[in-house]
């Protein structure tokens, strides 16, 4: 054993190895439909792992007995067998497959081709994802697949996003999909982490299961949908050593509305009874006397001080943004020798955000090896480690944060105060100083490791048992230097400057044991069947430490230069645990008809005492049609397969750890215990629900140029984990309970269409759509609606998730200019009542449609991709535009050129009431604004150079290329700013509800980047 | 090869059993109901417990959405809305809430009231002793204290209520499936007071700071006969608290009185709440915030009150400070400032004084009548407050004397979350001066100025929750 384990260390080191030869044999494989060469065709010893693999021009060589049979296998065509006797040249033109019935799809538990199965899955080649300027994973999948929604949280370098698989699929429990990376299921407090520093070069398919048929393998950790992504592995051939490198720039996308100049702003103040602090300075500058205001000067000593102030103006766009800059090294080696193939590879990618204090950097490192022991045995190993260390801003809703401040600061206030410090400006804070002084960073080590050892003692028989251990670093510092402002603020003046440390350590193994059996009865009936034992468990721990009181440095900076202990030091730990049983059988007749049936039984720690234990299942069903002698004559339909598919699934994330219980926690009162009630007892409780059913088509056609498939897809979410209010008198606001239900229907398609496809030139559109249809059906007996924690919208039976619920602006008295709302009852007063509010049936975050589409063209070495996403008929709430176009009462700071347009005397017919510093601009549905967008999220044009010059300088292949994000967005609603909204504020919203409102975000970002991809 | 079959699956149901026992986790940070009350010292840590629920986040902790020491001024005609500030809290300065939106103490009070409850329930596990005794009587004073004061903000004053009139739920228990009606509102006082009457005679002698004493119980009990218009027992109370108040916490004077607010002397409190900067919660950040540009107020003090601090009286200094900020004066709360050392905006939470107390007997005996006793117990106070008290001038009579008490009341317990409650007991209106938020009484004076008096304002809506979840709760007349 040992013995075999050095081997494959040797054979990481050797990239060439001697083989018993005895000829050589060459030759190019070209595509039998278009007569393109094809590059990376992998050509084999029958019955040997022994091979290479054909580069860029298609062309192959390889040394061979003269007994050899040659394998030459291509995703996408069929694979030929050439015997090689005396020839020594072997010109092949291979033939294209239907292309979806070879597709791999990946279960996680197994690994199949499309034909076998009779779910919706969607598909992502890992090629799609490759050399794009965006780090995170999630918001790379964005409009790659039917039916699978990503809203990106904000434009923040390494910014997560938010996947939705069919619509929302939960109220307060998780509603993101499951990731599994090689087989190992990642918590899904971890997977945030994963999809941001696992490599996206590194990955060869992303399967997302969609339907029961997918998701009920995973029992009561499914019903969100999926994730599946494969990682790359050595292929068999020549080592392959492939060096990445990509520069780029990241800049804001230029706002879609104006803000005022500085007169127009000077002249708004002076109009709604305002003098700014700038203006009282310069009077007092100016030797006016103390009495002196704004308001009983003279007209032109007015002018004057305007002058003054005007003079003084700049963009603070200018003072505080910045281009950022993209960087990225990948080093990538690949190949197999003998029994053991491996890839490995190494990257660093950098990314700088779009002002100071914001950064990305990155490493990451794989390795993934395979070998086979001896015939019956394999064992592989997967492991994958990135740190990454961040920079953050302060997403909040003040000039804390840089992203309010070029809005909010007027253009009149200088950068600097006389004196050379920063000016603290009408807002009280000066960001540029606290970027500097208040930095705030993130440190994350993360990665998973799996080992398998696969026992394959006869044909079609498989047992093995898998390793898998999840690891998350996370530590963040926060320090507050002594001195800054905004230790001037909050901090304690007899121990300046304070530091808070905290973070957590994740890890988790996942152990399964699975066997599969593949086997044909007679030689029309043909069975797999799958059976696996699993155990994981969750271990986490936290820590928080604060200390105050620093010396003024630019180095020391921790926790044991402080001075006072806060006290408020903490340590947490909590476990959890999940172990089931799984069953699988697919069964097909002649390979036409497909039955598929699982059952999974789940155990969890989180269950409450009475529910421990849960049972799902899924049945399947398909008719691959095209396969049926009545149509094979048809020779327009390559591919058609009808499929269905019905089960459960479960979803346990909604619970928190130790939930059932009832506890009492502890804390302090003058620096003594104290024990309080902190949880009720809840022993009933239990996963949340999901029935879902499918029905599909796959369709192939006019020899495999136009492919799609269709489904439809209704899912019952049940027993829903609300917080029941309860009566407070109880001393207990609610309790969390499986009560309510929710309905998601819809239809996902996704087409593709090669419109040109020759020797020459290759051109291939492609598009995909979801309509979907939510709806809650029932909350707790009687309970009518839950107001969200952000108070905009509700949960309420008959209505979508989320819908909103506001008081509705009915326009300006054009007499008094007072603002007039609807009432309750539609009646129109001038009372702004919260209690007036009404559901907005239809108006909801919820998009109506979303998917994306694009074109790809390649001539010759050329090759130009253009993707787009899109988003259609969901409402976002503005906040953004309430607080710049507001009604007077946001006079302190700046506004947009729109807040121009208020009521100024009788008789006008203005949007906006009379302006008036001591206005409230309500929360009304006149900032309510449907934010529908279509964006060209990428365009990459590329050219690789010819082989025939590149192989002079031992080059096997050279690839250049530039990519733009971000380039175009139409935004037909004419939204206030830019559509595409995810998180609005981190910290000023209770509760983070994707894409429901705008304030002052991360502003997403355009980059351009330049990149060359070199392979020796 | 069989054999090795047998073997796996020998090892496969080895470790399902394994599994199973790994089902059942159990926290690391807390300890199942269970396994409470199983010593002494649990119920030591529970009544503790209790303590930190009053300084819950909208009650006596509480800061920018309500709370007992800001809320009640904001709500009568002490402060004035500073238009530089946050404008926290200004739907109850503008009496704009409504059951959606209102001062939700409902919430905090029970969890104090639950905690209570808790104790009480498992009290019969302890012997019979004075340590059971004292933790008894901490608990029913917490739970009456907690109950008063819900009845003040969510029920209308005693004096101004029938017997039909609906008080608050008056609970008792820790079962979380009841849903209580409102306990008619004499009942509910009779309760709270049997309850406080109870713990006055279990109390021990002793109680460390932050706790409740016998004294304190019996200021509580005289400041709540006072609300009902029972002016003997008033007085009988406050006596009680003169008699047996331990020296380090009687009446402060003219020179530690200032100490009081930085933590530095006992005096004068018979109960407060102690709050560390660990516990996170400055609570003087209700009232202002301090900025490089000058502290900025939440709210500031009315000029027509400013004006009512003499120069002598130490209180002024004590409550009130001037900020210059963004080249405008103001007079601002200074009460909460924070200590002499540590976070800003961080003090203990005062809940009953002294000072109270003489003014609570001075009311009483006024009404019974005694009006030299009234005197005395007034210029006891006064004695202690300004610097040049001149006993030969302080000899007020009749009204003069009246006004002088509710003056000294209202200047006395500023800031404290005394005047709405002292104004709604009365059944007086509220009515404020047409001064703006600037310390020369310019600005923007407030919206509402006046409130008639038993107006509904003066009962707060019960939260719309509560109404939703509880069907047996009815809401406030006109919500």
């Amino acid at each position: 054993m040992k013995l075999k384990l050095l081997s494959i260390l040797f054979c990481l080191l050797a990239f060439t190895s001697a083989w018993a030869q005895n000829k050589t044999v060459k030759g190019t494989i070209t595509g039998a439909d278009d007569g393109l060469p094809l590059p990376g065709v992998t050509v084999i010893i029958k019955g040997s792992s022994t091979g290479t693999q054909t580069d860029a021009n298609g062309a192959f060589s390889i040394s061979v007995p003269e007994s050899a049979v040659l394998l030459f296998t291509y995703i996408g065509y069929k694979t030929t067998e050439v015997p090689v006797g005396d020839k020594t040249q072997i010109n092949l033109a291979l033939v294209s497959d239907a292309r979806q019935l070879s597709e791999v799809v990946v279960t996680g538990y197994q690994t199949k081709t499309r034909s076998d199965v009779s779910s919706a899955v969607s598909v992502v080649n890992g090629r799609e994802m490759a050399d794009k300027p965006v780090p995170s994973i999630d918001n790379l999948l964005q409009g790659k697949a039917a039916g699978v929604q990503i809203t990106t949280e904000n434009g923040r370098p390494g910014a997560n996003a938010f996947i939705r698989i069919r619509g929302v699929g939960s109220v307060n429990a998780g509603q993101q999909p499951l990731l599994v990376v090689d087989g190992v299921q990642i918590p899904d407090d971890v997977a945030p982490q994963v999809y941001t520093t696992l490599n996206a070069n590194d990955i060869q398919n992303i399967s997302i299961l969609k339907d029961a048929a997918g998701v009920s393998l995973y029992g009561a950790r499914g019903s969100n949908g999926v994730v599946v992504i494969t990682t790359k592995t050595g292929v068999a051939g020549k080592s392959q050593i492939t060096y990445s490198f990509q520069y780029g720039t990241n800049a804001k996308i230029a706002d879609n509305f104006k803000l005022m100049s500085p007169a127009e702003k000077l002249q708004y103040e002076y109009d709604l009874g305002y003098e700014n602090g700038d203006f009282t300075t310069y009077l007092a500058d100016n030797n006016f006397p103390t009495t002196a205001t704004l308001f009983n000067i003279t007209s032109a000593q007015r002018q004057a001080g305007w002058n003054s102030l005007i003079g003084q103006s700049h963009n603070w766009q200018n003072d505080i943004l910045r281009t950022g800059k993209i960087r990225q090294h990948q080093i990538a080696i690949s190949g197999a020798e003998g029994k053991t193939s491996y890839y490995v590879s190494f990257q660093k990618y950098d990314a700088d955000g779009i002002t100071v204090g914001s950064d990305f950097r990155r490493y990451t490192g794989k390795i993934n090896l395979k070998t086979d022991v001896n015939n019956w045995l394999s064992l592989s190993n997967n492991l994958s480690l990135g740190q990454r260390a961040t920079n953050e801003l302060r997403d909040i809703y003040n000039a804390q944060n840089p992203f309010f401040a070029v809005y909010g600061y007027n253009t009149y206030e200088p950068v600097y105060a006389s004196d050379g410090t920063f000016n603290l400006t009408n807002q009280g804070f000066p960001i540029l100083e606290a970027i500097k002084n208040n930095p705030e960073t993130q440190k994350y080590i993360n990665g998973y490791n799996t080992t398998t050892l696969d026992v394959h003692p006869i044909k079609g028989l498989n047992v093995s048992t898998q390793f898998g251990m999840t690891y998350d670093d996370y530590k963040r510092e926060n320090y507050i230097k002594p001195g800054s402002i905004l230790d001037q603020y909050i901090g304690d003046p007899t121990a300046p400057g304070s530091r808070v440390d905290n973070g957590s350590t994740e890890f988790s193994y996942d152990w399964v044991n699975k066997a599969t059996y593949k086997f044909d009865v007679e030689s029309d009936h043909h069975f797999n069947i799958l059976a696996v034992q699993e155990f994981q468990k969750d271990m986490f721990s936290s820590y928080g430490l604060q200390k105050k009181g620093f010396v003024l440095s630019d180095y020391v900076d921790t926790q044991s230069a402080g001075a006072a202990n806060t006290g408020v030091n903490t340590t947490n730990k909590t476990n959890w645990t999940i172990s089931s049983l799984l069953g699988e059988l697919d069964y097909n007749y002649k390979n036409r008809y497909f039955v598929t049936g699982s059952l999974r039984r789940d155990g969890s720690s989180r269950f409450g005492e009475n529910n421990k234990y849960g049972n799902f299942y899924s049945t399947s069903l398909s008719w691959l049609v095209s396969e049926e002698s009545f149509l094979k004559s048809v020779d327009w339909i390559n591919v058609l397969k009808l499929r269905g598919s019905i089960g459960t699934a479960g979803n346990f994330s909604g619970i928190s750890n130790y939930q059932s219980l009832g506890l009492f926690t502890f804390g302090q009162y003058n620096n003594l215990l104290t024990a309080f009630p902190s949880q009720l007892p809840n022993p009933d409780l239990t996963w949340e629900k999901k029935l879902k059913r499918n029905i599909g088509i796959d369709f192939e056609l006019f020899t495999s140029r136009v492919t799609g498939s269709l489904d439809y897809y209704n899912e019952n979410t049940t027993s829903l984990l609300l917080d029941v209010p309860l009566s407070q008198t109880t001393g207990y606001k609610s309790v969390i309970k499986n009560v309510g239900s929710m309905n998601n229907s819809g239809i996902d398609a996704a087409i593709s269409v090669d419109v040109v496809r020759n020797k020459e030139v290759k051109w291939t559109v492609y598009g995909n759509i979801n309509y979907n249809r939510n709806k809650i059906t029932e909350l707790n007996n009687g309970s009518t609606e839950i107001v969200d924690a952000n108070n905009l919208g509700v949960v309420k039976p008959g209505y979508a998730i989320n819908t909103f619920k506001l008081v509705r602006y009915a326009g300006v008295n054009s007499e008094t200019g007072a603002a007039q709302y609807y009432d309750k009852d539609g009646n129109i007063t001038e009372d702004y009542s919260s209690d007036d509010a009404v559901i907005l049936k239809g108006k909801s975050p919820n998009p109506k449609f979303f998917g994306g589409f694009g074109s790809n063209v390649s001539y010759k070495g050329i090759d130009l991709s253009a993707d787009f996403t899109y988003t259609l008929g969901n409402y976002v709430f503005n906040y953004n535009k309430e607080t710049l176009v507001a009604w007077g009462d946001q006079v302190y700071i700046n506004q947009a050129k729109e807040a121009l347009n208020y009521w100024k005397k009788p008789g006008d017919k203005t949007l906006l009431p009379k302006a008036d510093p001591n206005n409230t601009t309500y929360d009304t549905d006149l900032y309510l604004q449907k934010a529908s967008f279509i964006r060209l999220r990428n365009v990459t044009l590329a050219y690789t150079i010819p082989a025939e010059i590149t192989k002079k300088y031992k080059v096997q292949g050279l690839r250049v290329f530039v990519t733009g994000q971000n380039l175009l967005t139409i935004n037909p609603n004419h939204f206030f700013g830019d559509p595409e909204v995810g998180v609005g504020s981190g910290e000023s919203f209770t509760t983070t509800i994707p894409g429901q409102a705008t304030l002052f975000g991360y502003p997403n970002t355009r980059q351009f980047t330049f990149g060359v991809n070199l392979t020796f | 090869m069989k054999k090795i079959y047998i073997y796996a699956s020998a090892a496969l149901l080895l470790i399902a059993g394994g599994c199973k026992k790994e089902l059942d986790q159990k926290p690391h940070n807390a300890i199942p109901y269970e396994n409470t009350f199983k010593t002494p010292e649990d119920y030591t840590y529970a009544i503790s417990g209790a303590y930190v629920a009053l300084r819950s986040s909208v009650y006596y902790g509480g800061q920018d959405n309500g709370g007992m020491i800001s809320t009640p001024d904001i709500l009568a005609d002490n402060l004035i809305l500073n238009q530089s500030g946050r404008k926290s809290q200004s739907r109850f300065f503008n009496y704009k809430y409504v059951a959606s939106n209102t001062w939700d103490i409902w919430g905090d009070a029970y969890k104090t009231i639950l905690r209570t409850n808790f104790v009480l329930e498992n009290l019969n596990k302890l012997p019979e002793d004075e340590f059971r005794d004292n933790i008894e009587a901490e608990a029913l004073a917490i739970r009456a204290l907690a109950h008063f004061d819900l009845l003040r903000v969510y029920a209308k004053s005693y004096t101004s209520a029938t017997d039909a009139d609906p008080g608050i739920p008056f609970v008792t228990s820790t079962d979380y499936t009841l849903l209580p009606s409102r306990t008619p509102l004499k009942q509910t006082y009779n309760l709270v007071l049997a309850d406080l009457v109870k713990a006055e005679g279990l109390i021990a002698a002793d109680n460390p700071v932050g706790h409740f004493t016998k004294p304190a119980i019996e200021g509580l009990l005289s400041r709540i006969y006072l609300y009902m218009g029972d002016w003997q027992k008033s007085a009988d109370a406050a006596n009680r608290t003169i008699t047996n108040v331990d020296g380090k916490n009687d009446l402060a004077d003219t020179t530690s009185f200032a100490d009081i607010w930085l933590d530095k002397t006992e005096k004068d409190v018979l109960l407060k709440l102690k709050n560390l900067d660990a516990d996170n919660d400055p609570i003087g950040v209700g009232y202002k915030q301090g900025s490089p540009n000058g502290v900025i107020p939440e709210y500031s003090v009315d000029f027509a009150f400013y004006n009512l601090f003499q120069d002598e009286d130490v209180r002024k200094a004590a409550y009130i400070d001037k900020s210059n900020y963004n080249e405008t004066d103001y007079y601002y709360v200074y009460k909460y400032n924070g200590r002499e050392a540590g976070d800003a905006d961080v003090v203990d939470v005062k809940l009953i004084r002294m000072g109270e107390v003489y003014l609570n007997l001075a009311e009483a005996e006024y009404n019974l009548g005694k009006q030299g006793d009234a005197l005395t117990a007034l210029n006891k106070l006064r004695s202690n407050r300004y610097t040049n008290f001149d006993p030969a001038t302080a000899n007020e009579t009749g009204t003069a004397l009246y006004n002088a008490i509710l003056l000294q009341r209202r200047l006395e317990l500023a800031f404290e979350g005394s005047r709405f409650f002292d104004l709604k007991r009365l059944n007086l209106p509220v009515q404020r001066s047409n001064f703006g938020d600037e310390a020369d009484g310019a600005g923007i004076p407030a919206s509402v100025k006046t409130v008639a008096a038993k107006d509904k304002l003066f009962q707060l809506p019960i939260p719309q929750a509560e109404i939703n979840a509880n069907k047996n709760i009815s809401q406030n007349t006109g919500y």
